[in-house]
């Protein structure tokens, strides 16, 4: 069994201040320690909007908020998984395949998007609670209890464990998403609808099942 | 670490995966996150993208410089200029050259931008300037430097690393104190 808390150090000893530069490098990729508040407000602000003025049924402004959270997982956590680093620190700690999950699950956390509880995680499914997720507690805090789950980028970083561990294993493009191999997230509780935590599901046949299949027009914005 | 460090407001909590700032949430996004996302809300034609991230950025920069700026009892904008400065070389945003007084058709260089070189190694030299969030950015830092309405400035890049330019370059158009 994998020692998730010593990932979970190593991952800590990450910088996260920036050099005389004005740069925070991580694997030879450039990151900012963001405020969250900034693109949560920014992303519900879009969502809406887009929404309001696209007459389809689709939650578009969700799909391409996920996308853009999968991306983002793809070549970070793609990116940490890929590397020299990767060998010589959390490959030994693993192993096998989900072991290799496990310890990619520990990234969110050590960079300050919460702590996220695994549920189950196989090949089939991987399921996580967070109790804090920032999307959903900066919805709850500027607009009140929501209808539906808003952590989309969170879920679409979910994604990308999965796609990065048991799909494409090699760092080279973003799968298709839409595609019957690859895995797809939804959000099926959130602390903004009123429920205690937030919960994902991350599986394949979510792809074709559910309601998320944007029309062409939207589905041309995530190439 | 500084004199004039702002890295003594951060707050670590390992349990509960927080990164804290001014009591203000962070979190460590790659450039690709960075502009994937901005692209995505920039793109969608339906919406006017690029007013809705740089007001958000400047909301929240005001908001987070303001509340910085009083527990260092800065009372003088140079003392307020070294802690943003200090603020977005920390954050990983770049080296900012910020001016030494106020006042409309000030120019401020950005070396390292975050978002213009993430534009420019992700799809290659682009057209138009690309740092829409460090435009709202800069717009409140100078508003909380200041010490005025969150409104009072606005900001425009003229030129982008994205672009092929060396440094990014802002210009205060308008200085509505």
């Amino acid at each position: 069994m994998v020692d998730e808390q010593k990932a979970l150090e190593i991952f800590w000893s990450f910088p996260i201040e920036g050099s005389e530069e004005g740069e925070i490098d991580v694997f030879g990729t450039k990151v900012a320690d963001a405020p969250l508040n900034f693109q949560a407000e920014a992303s519900v602000e879009f969502k809406n909007k887009l929404n309001d003025q696209l007459d389809i049924e689709t939650d578009a402004a969700k799909t391409l908020l996920k996308n853009a959270g999968h991306t983002c997982g793809f070549f970070t956590v793609g990116g940490i998984y890929d590397s020299d680093f990767w060998d010589d620190n959390f490959a030994p700690l693993s192993e096998g395949l989900i072991d290799d999950a496990k310890i990619l699950h520990q990234a969110p956390r050590a960079i300050g998007f919460g702590n996220y509880d695994i549920v189950r995680l196989d090949e089939e499914e991987y399921r996580v609670r967070s109790y804090d997720s920032y999307e959903s507690v900066k919805f709850l805090e500027e607009n009140g209890e929501a209808e539906k789950p808003r952590c989309h980028v969170m879920a679409g970083v979910m994604a990308s464990v999965m796609n990065i561990v048991f799909v494409d294993n090699v760092y080279d493009e973003v799968p298709d998403v839409f595609s019957s191999e690859a895995y797809w997230c939804e959000e099926v509780k959130c602390r903004s609808c009123g429920d205690p935590y937030c919960e994902f599901v991350v599986r394949k046949e979510l792809n074709h099942n559910n309601d998320e299949e944007p029309p062409e027009e939207v589905k041309e914005e995530l190439q | 670490m500084t004199e004039e460090t702002v890295m003594d407001q951060v707050e670590i909590d390992k349990t509960r995966g927080e990164i804290n700032i001014a009591d203000r949430p962070h979190g460590l996004h790659c450039e690709y996150y960075s502009v994937y996302w901005q692209k995505t809300i920039e793109r969608a034609e339906l919406v006017d993208g690029e007013h809705i991230i740089k007001k958000n950025a400047r909301k929240a920069l005001f908001d987070e410089l303001g509340e910085i700026f009083s527990r260092k009892d800065a009372e003088h904008y140079a003392e307020r200029k070294t802690y943003g400065k200090e603020f977005f070389r920390s954050m990983g945003y770049g080296k900012f050259r910020l001016p030494d007084h106020v006042e409309e058709g000030l120019e401020i260089t950005v070396e390292n931008s975050h978002f213009g070189q993430g534009w420019k190694k992700q799809w290659g030299e682009q057209e138009e300037p690309k740092c829409t969030a460090l435009e709202g950015f800069i717009e409140g830092f100078l508003a909380a430097a200041t010490l005025s309405d969150e409104k009072a400035f606005t900001v425009e890049e003229k030129g982008c690393i994205a672009q092929g330019a060396d440094s990014c370059t802002f210009e205060v158009v308008e200085d509505g104190r």
